[in-house]
């Protein structure tokens, strides 16, 4: 169970000034702005949920999860992590936690693979019994095998993200904060590494909590979503309702029976013409897709449609870009 | 104990990273032996020349120095590179993995950055040292040769105070705490002579505000019997216990400064 309350960081950024004149004057005097990373946020997060944070770059994702996993000091405000608070109690919260950055490694980069997994025994205290389990179900699932013995150096970015995924749930942590864990892999890689997430959340009822620019990544892992931008939560809920309540627009592919140059409609525009297809965009609040086909149905011969709701993506550039 | 387990395993697998690039890892050993040899050769032949230094005779003078060199070269495997690794994990901010481990960052970034390539200097110290001693008509009794071995601790822990210093003003500063940390040879310049030569305002600042002479004058005072002008008499008693303090106080800043660590940007 997680527990934020009224959570800020502020950082303070040098503003240099510009030029060689002003590289000199930022010797003797230095002027320092406050940049308010989060802001006051407060949430709640129960054990074995999968919650999304998401929000665009430097909205305060990152921060939110350092604070959460112990990295950073909050400026003000409290989390509480199973009943700890991370920033205060390091070593004891990492016992019980995991962190996997997409963008940097924890694993001994000049070293055989084992190696790094050997260490995470030793350092987590795991017990030979518990390693072994664990290593063989990772091994089976995440095919660990075919690079066991090769230098991570060596490694591809979906086997490094395997291995890495691999040894955090080593030590059975009953949270695990996922920063871009599948950043820069193909869509096979990617799609490995969402089901094994899933798995290991069904059968240990881990506490998932994941920043991702993927939206695929969120939808298909989390169950509730936090939108964060400006360091402020804008959204908390479901992605259905997201849909219902941002995902205006809808389209709907229309395959007629025979060509129809012109066609009338009582609301919403053609937007693709392939002759016998086309697609007609229209909004949620214009009216429903069942009387646009039934007034197109009596006037045109239709054989076959379908619905296509707005991709969770454009729903929220949309809010990202326009704000709710 | 779990953690000494850690900090060896940690320190193994940054020995056979080392002897991943073996050529690397001898070259530098060699280039280690060769430098500090010719540096006890230097010392040797130029105190050679000279009866001794003030009161202090050729052996005992060498003392000082061993001393000095004996707690550097044990220190600086722990220290030297670290400091500099510390730098470019707080600007890369990849000293987060460090902080969501079950092991005091610091323990964990030692044991990652150890060098193996001191063993040599520190065989040399310790012998040079022992001969030196001996040419002094050092007492070998129980108390003396704790007090020699406190000593050292107490040497060991002034470089880990500046190194710590350092990288606490790391967090603050980003750049630049490695320097001051990192370069302290100039003290070791100073204080590998007996510091009475010198004047009283230097002795001062040298034994109150950096107190480099506290690791091998203000010891070897005592363990050789000198009669001295001293600033008190106590001062080469309480030195190997003041040097100890500073390192708890540099390892306390060391963990305070963590609260000022920002990471990187995500």
């Amino acid at each position: 169970m997680i527990e934020v309350v009224n959570l800020s960081k502020t950082f303070r950024v040098l503003e240099g000034k510009t030029g060689f004149v002003g590289a000199v004057k930022n010797l003797f005097s230095r002027d320092y702005r406050y940049v308010d990373a989060v802001r006051d946020i407060s949430f709640t997060v129960k054990q074995g949920e999968m919650l999304g944070l998401i929000g665009p770059n430097g909205a305060g994702k990152s921060t939110t999860i350092k604070m959460l996993s112990g990295i950073l000091m909050p400026t003000s405000g409290k989390a509480l992590v199973n009943g700890i608070e991370p920033y205060k109690n390091r070593q004891e919260n990492a016992m019980k936690v995991s962190v996997v950055f997409g963008q940097r490694t924890k694993l001994w980069w000049d070293l055989p693979c084992y190696e790094s997994f050997e260490l995470h025994r030793v350092m987590y205290r795991i017990p030979e019994k518990i390693y072994k389990q664990n290593l063989d179900e990772f091994m089976e699932f995440l095919e660990l095998e075919e690079f066991w013995s090769r230098p991570v150096r060596q490694l591809s970015l979906g086997q490094r993200m395997r291995a890495e995924i691999s040894v955090s749930l080593l030590h059975n942590p009953e949270v695990i904060y996922l920063d871009e864990p599948t950043i820069g892999m193909d869509a096979v890689a990617k799609e490995r590494i969402r089901q094994f997430l899933i798995n290991t959340n069904k059968s240990r009822n881990v506490t998932l909590i994941i920043t991702s620019h993927d939206m695929a990544d969120i939808e298909k892992l989390c169950s509730r979503v936090i939108i964060i931008d400006h360091g402020q939560i804008v959204y908390e809920g479901d992605f259905d309702e997201i849909r219902h309540r941002y995902g205006r627009e809808r389209t709907m592919v229309v395959e007629f029976g025979e060509e129809y140059p012109e066609i009338e409609l009582p609301y919403g525009t053609v937007i693709k013409d392939e002759g016998l297809k086309k697609s007609i965009r229209f909004l949620r609040d214009q009216g429903t897709a069942i009387d646009l086909i039934t007034t197109l149905g009596k006037k045109y011969v239709i054989k076959d449609v379908s619905i296509q709701e707005a991709e969770i993506e454009s729903i929220i550039r949309e809010i990202y870009e326009h704000g709710m | 104990m779990a953690n000494f387990v850690t900090v060896f395993r940690l320190a193994y697998m940054n020995l056979r990273t080392q002897m991943e690039y073996r050529l690397s890892f001898f070259i530098w050993l060699g280039i280690k032996v060769l430098s500090y040899g010719s540096e006890y050769l230097i010392v040797w032949m130029v105190l050679d020349r000279f009866k001794g230094i003030g009161s202090w005779s050729i052996p005992e003078v060498i003392v000082l120095w061993a001393i000095l060199q004996l707690s550097y070269t044990l220190a600086a495997p722990f220290l030297f590179h670290s400091a500099g690794k510390l730098e470019q994990h707080i600007v890369r901010g990849s000293l987060d993995y460090f902080l969501v481990q079950p092991i005091h960052p610091l323990a964990n970034l030692i044991a990652r950055n150890f060098s193996w390539t001191y063993s040599s200097q520190q065989l040399m110290s310790a012998v040079v040292l022992v001969i030196a001693l001996n040419a002094s008509g050092f007492d070998w009794s129980l108390p003396k040769v704790c007090f020699l071995l406190l000593t050292i601790l107490g040497g060991i822990s002034f470089y880990a105070f500046t190194f710590l210093f350092g990288g606490a003003l790391n967090f603050r500063m980003i750049h630049g705490g490695r320097s001051i940390g990192g370069n302290i040879r100039w003290l070791m310049d100073l204080t590998q002579y007996p510091i009475g030569i010198y004047p009283k305002q230097l002795q001062a600042f040298l034994t109150f505000v950096v107190p480099a002479a506290m690791i091998n004058y203000y010891p070897a005072v005592y363990l050789l019997d000198k009669q001295v002008e001293l600033f008190h008499p106590s001062l080469p008693l309480i030195s190997p216990l003041v040097e100890i303090a500073l390192g708890q106080i540099g390892i306390r800043l060391f963990t305070k400064g963590l609260e000022w660590y920002q990471s990187g940007g995500g």
